[in-house]
């Protein structure tokens, strides 16, 4: 029970005063380029970049604004997991892979359903096309179409979508071109702070209380198995 | 593999790394520990106190503590706890009875002061078994997903056939090792 609470707690943090932090959320297939983003703007090596299959968050400056990002597996085999994180975010960045056509339906269908879950949608994303270094790599025009951003944007509830192209390489050129994309991101984030914020707010609190109420029958079914099998083993 | 680079990165600092290896009786820790070591897996009872092992990899001294799952021994895991700097917890995957029992264990490690901060990796062991469940399934009935405060990974492996193992590992001198420099 302590730690939820310190979770809730946490997942909610810089609502108050002190200066607040962007909560970002990095979305895209696996092999998209989430971590090496994250490397890229962290000023880490990209060569050390390997394969999430699970969770990191780092605290970091992006364009002098304190965030904290959330970088998951793209993997089919964890992806589940995305919208445990959508309450907390401010902001999202999908990356795309602009290079492997054969992936780009499933890129869009991974985009699609997380912008139509309610904890997300409404919410500003930032869309990298990556790769573009690549030959034969698809220009974000292209793959703007293909991942149908036009009809996404008008749905109901629908976010602001920003797209461009990007690179991720230890150039600094690179970084110029996606801190350009975030100066957007944050921006956006920042004008739509009084909408953004209060949502938040009740959507984590909402979603503390479902991990609780999960947590504490997930205990006591724990329990009874114990017990029953402590029974079993005294016949 | 870029290890090399971290190798070179932390040239001067401490290279050995406390690891502690605990899980359920029954999910593979002592088999994962002597497939590291290269050793024989033929033979393996279960553990009544814990094995040490220290395994170099990529420049790094390895020492890795496993200690035994079964449910008496489980209240000792704690006297383990201090300057661990990484946490491996082995599942068995193909025990999906097991998997909300493992997952109420593993949540009471993450409570403890001792391993605050610790990064996480899972070995979804066992994985030759074809009922193996998928990640977003281990990380769900291990309540990964309501982790904030650390990096997890679940990397699936055989103990076994020594699949993944070593992966497993790569995944722990990296995130350690980047942990350190700051
Ligand atoms: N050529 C090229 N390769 C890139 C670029 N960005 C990333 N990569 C490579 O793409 C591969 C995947 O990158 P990651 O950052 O691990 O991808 P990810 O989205 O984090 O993948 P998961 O963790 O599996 O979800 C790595 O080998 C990167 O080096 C790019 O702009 N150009
Ligand atoms: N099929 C299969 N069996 C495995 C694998 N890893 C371990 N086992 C078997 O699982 C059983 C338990 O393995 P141990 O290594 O003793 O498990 P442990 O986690 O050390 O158990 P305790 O010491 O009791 O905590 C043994 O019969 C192993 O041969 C695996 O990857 N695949
Ligand atoms: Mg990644
Ligand atoms: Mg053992």
């Amino acid at each position: 029970m302590f730690s939820l609470m310190q979770n809730a707690a946490l997942s909610c943090r810089g609502t108050g005063q002190a200066p607040r932090e962007t909560k970002l959320m990095f979305l895209g297939l696996d092999n998209s380029g989430k971590t090496s983003l994250l490397a890229l703007l962290n000023r880490e090596p990209l060569s050390d970049v390997t394969s999430t299959i699970g969770f990191n968050a780092v605290k970091l400056r992006i364009l002098d604004q304190p965030c904290e990002v959330y970088d998951v597996g793209g993997n089919a085999r964890i992806r589940d997991i995305w919208p445990n994180y959508f309450a907390e975010v401010h902001g999202v960045v999908y990356v795309v892979d602009a290079s492997d056509e054969s992936r780009l339906n499933e890129a869009r269908d991974a985009l699609w359903s997380s912008l139509q879950h309610d904890y997300l949608s409404g919410k500003p994303v930032l869309v990298l096309v990556n790769k573009r270094d690549l030959t034969g790599s698809i220009d974000s025009r292209t793959i703007a179409q293909r991942l149908a951003l036009n009809q996404l944007a008008s749905m109901k509830n629908k976010s602001v979508l920003h797209v461009t192209d990007c690179t991720l390489t230890d150039s600094k050129r690179s970084r110029v071109a996606v801190l350009d994309g975030f100066r957007w991101l944050l921006q956006r984030v920042e004008e739509d702070l009084e909408i953004l914020e209060p949502r938040r707010r009740e959507q984590c609190a909402l979603q503390a209380e479902q991990e609780a109420r999960e947590r504490s029958e997930k205990r006591e079914r724990v329990r009874q198995q114990r017990e029953a099998r402590a029974r079993q083993q005294e016949q | 593999m870029g290890l090399l680079s971290l190798f070179r990165g932390m040239k001067g600092e401490k290279k050995d790394l406390r690891i502690l290896l605990l899980g359920l009786d029954n999910a593979g820790k002592t088999t994962i520990l002597k497939s590291l070591a290269d050793e024989d897996i033929t033979h393996i009872t279960p553990t009544h106190g814990f094995n040490i092992k220290s395994v170099t990899s990529s420049g790094f001294k390895l020492n890795v503590w496993d200690i035994g799952g079964q449910r008496k021994i489980r209240p000792y895991w704690r006297n383990y706890f201090d300057d661990t700097d990484v946490l491996i917890y082995v599942i068995d995957s193909a025990d999906q009875k097991r998997f909300e029992e493992t997952g109420e264990e593993l949540a009471e490690l993450l409570e403890e002061a001792k391993l605050k901060g610790v990064a996480v990796l899972i070995y979804a062991n066992k994985q030759d078994l074809h009922t193996a469940a998928k990640a977003s399934d281990i990380a769900t009935g291990l309540n990964l997903h309501t982790i904030r405060e650390r990096a997890w990974q679940i990397q699936p492996c055989s103990a076994v056939t020594g699949e993944g193992v070593k992966d497993g590992m790569e995944w722990v001198i990296k995130t350690v090792s980047k942990k350190k420099k700051k």
